[in-house]
């Protein structure tokens, strides 16, 4: 801190002759006026894409999870106080993902459809580990650029057009509840496979309340033809620029001239 | 107040934007990268005209808003979609895992070219171009 004062005082007083004393790089930067910088922005919005869940059925569903997730965290609290239980814990446990690494990777790898030329039938290959639905509490995680890109993976991640991946955000709040349920600190975000029997009730209530996730500028991926142009988003950033004296003035140099 | 300023603001805001047609060139190039990237048959087409956006964009000293810059990888020029051509991790490599040593990763599939977001060490971060008292966006 001191030596950047020194520097600042040190520039200043070298600077600072006393004939151009209001001309100085100092004084200028103080007036600024106002400005308008036009900026090219992501046609392909990101952000508002997540289905709206209406609070009275986010309340159920966390209802619904808290009852299906009591066992694997009591599984994982056993596990933390005896290091040497390494059993497989409950069966639910295979079907549900934890954690942003891991739900994003197994959301990858399902996405992987997409890539092969060759469309090999995606139901053969694993169909109970077919993630449908991600719930992630949106609101407690910052900053949001996190899972900003969620609604996209989802949609990418999606078997076919009739069977996409759910993208259910939960209100502020509920991490606190799931990390305390599961045993794990700071879990945000859960997978579930599509097959599990004891979650039947859980499903269809979402199936029936929330709307898919619709990413329009992806249509291309399910079906070739169609895929929208989106016109060009400008937008502006209220900025401020210095005032500088104009470089060529000619009326200026006219009344010099005059003078 | 906030509000009366901001009006006041909009008010101001230049109805006619120099150069319009390279804004929409830039866009219509990311609309055709759009639309190959989509088949991985044509990924390197797709590659080609996003490198040809940003090379617009920089002759024609255009600003892109960072969301938009951040969906192109720098190397490969690839366009970034989370689960086809991008993979995205947190790590944490410090010994306590302490949250604010959270390190967000984008990786390009193609290039392997890494892209870093220090997310713990400030959780309030927004970008200039995002700030509400900045932006003002068009109708």
């Amino acid at each position: 801190m001191d030596k950047n004062n020194n520097k600042k005082q040190d520039r200043s007083s070298s600077v600072k002759k006393p004939a151009i004393a209001k001309n100085s790089l100092k004084e200028l930067e103080k007036k600024r006026r106002q400005v308008f910088k036009p900026i090219l922005d992501n046609p392909f919005t990101q952000s508002s894409q997540w289905p709206f869940v209406s609070p009275d059925i986010a309340s159920q569903i966390i209802d619904h999870l808290s009852f299906l997730l009591s066992s694997v965290g009591k599984h994982n609290e056993l596990k933390k106080q005896q290091k040497s239980l390494a059993g497989d814990g409950p069966q639910i446990s295979k079907q549900i993902v934890v954690g942003f690494n891991a739900v994003v990777s197994a959301l990858e790898s399902q996405a992987q459809v997409h890539k092969s030329i060759s469309n090999i039938s995606p139901d053969s290959n694993q169909d109970s580990q077919y993630i449908k639905y991600i719930f992630v509490t949106k609101n407690d995680i910052s900053p949001p650029i996190i899972i900003s890109s969620f609604p996209v993976l989802a949609y990418t991640s999606s078997r076919s057009e009739s069977d996409r991946v759910k993208l259910i955000q939960l209100p502020k709040g509920t991490m606190e509840k799931l990390s305390s349920i599961l045993s794990i600190p700071n879990t945000g975000i859960l997978g579930m496979a599509k097959k599990i029997p004891e979650a039947f009730n859980l499903f269809k209530l979402i199936d029936e309340h929330i709307s898919d996730v619709d990413i329009p500028w992806l249509h291309g991926l399910f079906d070739r033809k169609s895929s929208p142009f989106l016109p060009p988003v400008i937008n502006f950033l209220s900025t401020s620029a210095p005032i500088l004296p104009k470089k060529n003035d000619q009326k200026k140099k006219a009344k010099a001239n005059n003078d | 107040m906030a509000g009366s300023k901001n009006k006041e603001s909009k008010s101001k805001v230049p109805k006619v934007v120099p150069q319009k047609d390279h804004y929409s060139r830039i866009s219509y190039l990311l609309n055709a990268s759009n639309l190959f990237s989509a088949d991985s048959k044509y990924d390197i087409l797709a590659r080609g005209y996003s490198r040809n956006l940003d090379l617009v964009s920089k002759k024609t000293v255009i600003k892109l808003a960072p969301a938009l810059k951040r969906s192109l990888c720098k190397k490969c020029n690839t366009l970034l979609i989370p689960g086809l051509t991008m993979s995205m991790s947190i790590e944490n490599t410090s010994k306590k895992q302490s949250p604010h040593n959270d390190i967000l990763i984008h990786k390009c599939i193609s290039c392997n070219t890494v892209k870093r977001f220090p997310v713990g060490s400030n959780r309030e971060y927004v970008v200039f171009s995002e700030r509400e008292d900045v932006k003002i966006t068009s109708e």
